[in-house]
């Protein structure tokens, strides 16, 4: 394989080197952090919220007379009805659920002492009926208990006696412990410096998630239940869980039976948690959308570039070639020849384009909390890029290696 | 050495067809020294092409170093030109990006020497043509002569049975062709065929034997050359 002479005469035309090996460059560090973040982002799609999500829907009031105050008997009332009501499985009141974008967070300690373990969190408000309305998957420990769950209003502390957490906060929390089992009966620790107050873990969950993603930390996967009534303001959540099959009939009757209840004040259009889904996903949906229509242009530019500067040399050499041809050179010869020279060029673009796909990867890292660039598509983006460059030259390749040999002698 | 027998070269398009050659029929033999010589169009360059394994035919027989090359694949056909062909053209058809070393390499690289040998062989063909010392040189850094005399060098190099010279001299002026001139005319002393075409009267007359193609056939031979005339072997082939 002629490589040195092939290299002697890319470096005596630096113009196709440059031309050719910035564009691969630029490509491989674009589209490989482009697939990067793609394949987060669909990721992201797939993830499950960890509650029963096609049965589940919130119902959001909110009073309008000047008077009107949510009371813990006007929570017990619709609580009450919707509970009773046929299709529902059953239903409680809190401050958020999974996905929705909106909820409250806190930093909880494994210790008394501020300065050892924690973790963020999201904080969600739940009853005795939580597992059920949920349909969360407790494995270990138990339900709350009704004498646990206390109403709570905007002035007071966040205080409990009990807690259930997620399995991943209680491994975040306890690095020491195999199994988040092993968290039950610990306690976790919330206040400020001079007010401390801790609660017992009673029961674990998995898979159920924050209201959101942190940007760089494990939130999303962190989440702590206090037995708490939300008694705030003039606003009312709820979460109701349907029997099977009974979905859509809840989703279109149960705002005007609730607004009945209470004249006084506005049930919004009850949110189905799909759509509560849909609209977390919308975000990384057009992400990824529009980063592959990036991805796809980005390759298409360098594919029709290499197809374009080869064809231009081969027509520029197309003497030569036939001078090759004259001198023994079969087609494979040629053909061989000008996949060579691509890949020659291709290999120092790639080269360079893995140092600035590495140093975008880090700005990204540094200004949006994007995860580091994994290995493997760096390698694989590098490896792609080469095949994907070879494959462009062999169109014009092959029409070199087309040229007819009585070429040398002609005047062309 | 060379012989073709009722040779036949149509170009065909879907308006015209052109007969290049005619019942051509031409026999060389070793070591010979053959000046083609004729009009512009009359075929040489056809001749030359068909001879070189750079065209195909289309009709007649044509057998070269005793092997019958009609039909012959692409491959076989470059495996030939590379192991018994040696090509100088008018326009010396160097690489320009390669430097007068590289350019001898070409042809030595297709024939899959290893690179001791390959280095052997292009020392001395460019010792031969006395441009040794310029093997780091690149073509546009040398006179038209010099780019003949690298030409020549890469054509020595994998010697071949036969050099086939198309118009060596078109592109040098009087001194630099003589110069060529003499460089051929030794080779051919050292037992090289050599099939040159040219214009030049004073040249062909310097060749051992003269073939004159008009109209795409062989009319007139003249031979100083001590072997059977051309028609005569032909005629007893």
């Amino acid at each position: 394989m002629e490589i040195r002479p092939i290299l002697s005469t890319v470096l005596r035309n630096p113009v196709g080197l440059i031309l050719i090996g910035l564009q691969v460059a630029l490509t491989l560090a674009i589209v490989v952090n482009a697939l990067y973040i793609i394949d987060e982002r669909l990721a992201n799609l797939r993830i499950e919220a960890g509650v029963d999500e096609e049965h589940i829907l919130t119902l959001n009031s909110a009073g309008f007379a000047s008077d009107f105050e949510t009371t813990l008997a006007t929570i017990h009332r619709d609580l009450d009805y919707l509970r009773k009501r046929p299709g529902v499985v059953s239903a409680m009141a809190t401050n958020t659920l999974p996905l929705t974008q909106s909820g409250w967070s806190t930093e909880v300690e494994a210790q008394e002492a501020l300065d050892g373990r924690s973790i963020d969190t999201a904080i969600y408000f739940a009853d005795e009926t939580l597992v059920e309305t949920l349909g969360l998957d407790l494995i270990a420990g138990r339900a709350f208990r009704e004498a646990e769950v206390e109403p709570y209003s905007m002035d007071q502390e966040l205080r409990s006696t009990a807690v259930i957490v997620s399995a991943a906060a209680a491994l975040a929390l306890y690095p020491e412990i195999d199994r988040p089992e092993q968290a039950l009966g610990r306690l976790v620790w919330n206040g400020a410096e001079n007010d401390r107050f801790s609660a017992e873990i009673v029961g674990i969950v998995d898979g159920v998630k924050a209201p959101w993603k942190g940007l760089s930390s494990d939130i999303f996967d962190h989440v702590v239940y206090v037995p708490k009534v939300p008694v705030i303001a003039n606003f009312g959540i709820y979460a109701v869980r349907s029997e099977p099959g009974a979905f859509a009939d809840l989703l279109q009757n149960i705002q005007p039976e609730l607004a009945e209840l209470d004249t006084q004040r506005v049930v919004m259009e009850p949110n189905a948690f799909p759509e509560i889904r849909e609209r977390f996903l919308r975000g990384d949906r057009a992400m990824a959308g529009m980063l592959i229509t990036v991805v796809v242009l980005l390759l298409l530019v360098n594919i029709l570039g290499i197809v374009g500067l080869v064809s231009f040399w081969v027509t520029q050499r197309t003497r030569q070639i036939g001078t090759r041809r004259a001198l023994g050179a079969t087609r494979g010869n040629i053909l061989a020849y000008f996949l060579v020279e691509n890949a020659l060029i291709s290999a120092m673009g790639v080269a360079v384009g893995i140092v600035a796909a590495l140093a975008l990867n880090n700005w990204l890292v540094s200004a949006f909390g994007v995860d580091r660039l994994p290995w493997a598509f760096l390698v694989g983006g590098a490896a792609g890029l080469l095949v994907l460059g070879i494959a462009a030259a062999c169109v014009p390749a092959l029409r070199a290696a087309a040229i007819p040999p009585a070429i040398a002698t002609r005047s062309v | 050495m060379l012989t073709m027998n009722n040779l036949s070269k149509v170009y065909r398009t879907h308006l015209v067809e052109t007969h290049a050659l005619r019942e051509f029929s031409i026999h060389v033999e070793e070591g010979e020294f053959v000046a083609v010589t004729g009009p512009s169009g009359s075929g040489k360059t056809t001749f030359m092409n068909i001879a070189g394994l750079l065209e195909e035919h289309t009709g007649g027989s044509y057998e070269l170093d005793g092997i019958e090359v009609s039909g012959l694949s692409d491959r076989r056909r470059s495996a030939i030109r590379n192991e018994k062909l040696g090509f100088i053209f008018q326009g010396f058809n160097l690489i320009p990006d390669l430097n007068l070393f590289d350019n001898v390499d070409v042809p030595l690289r297709y024939r899959g020497f290893n690179a001791s040998e390959r280095r052997r062989r292009i020392e001395s063909a460019l010792e031969q043509v006395g441009l040794a010392s310029r093997r780091r040189h690149f073509p546009a850094e040398l006179s038209g002569g010099q780019q003949q005399r690298v030409a020549i060098a890469r054509a020595l190099a994998g010697e071949p049975r036969i050099l086939l010279a198309d118009e060596p001299t078109g592109n040098l002026d009087s001194a630099m062709a003589r110069a060529v001139m003499e460089i051929l005319e030794g080779i051919n002393a050292a037992g090289t065929t050599i099939i040159m075409v040219t214009h030049d009267p004073e040249l062909a007359a310097r060749a051992r034997r003269n073939v004159h193609i008009i109209d795409g056939q062989v009319t007139d031979l003249s031979s100083s050359f001590a072997g059977t005339p051309v028609g005569a072997a032909v005629a007893s082939a």
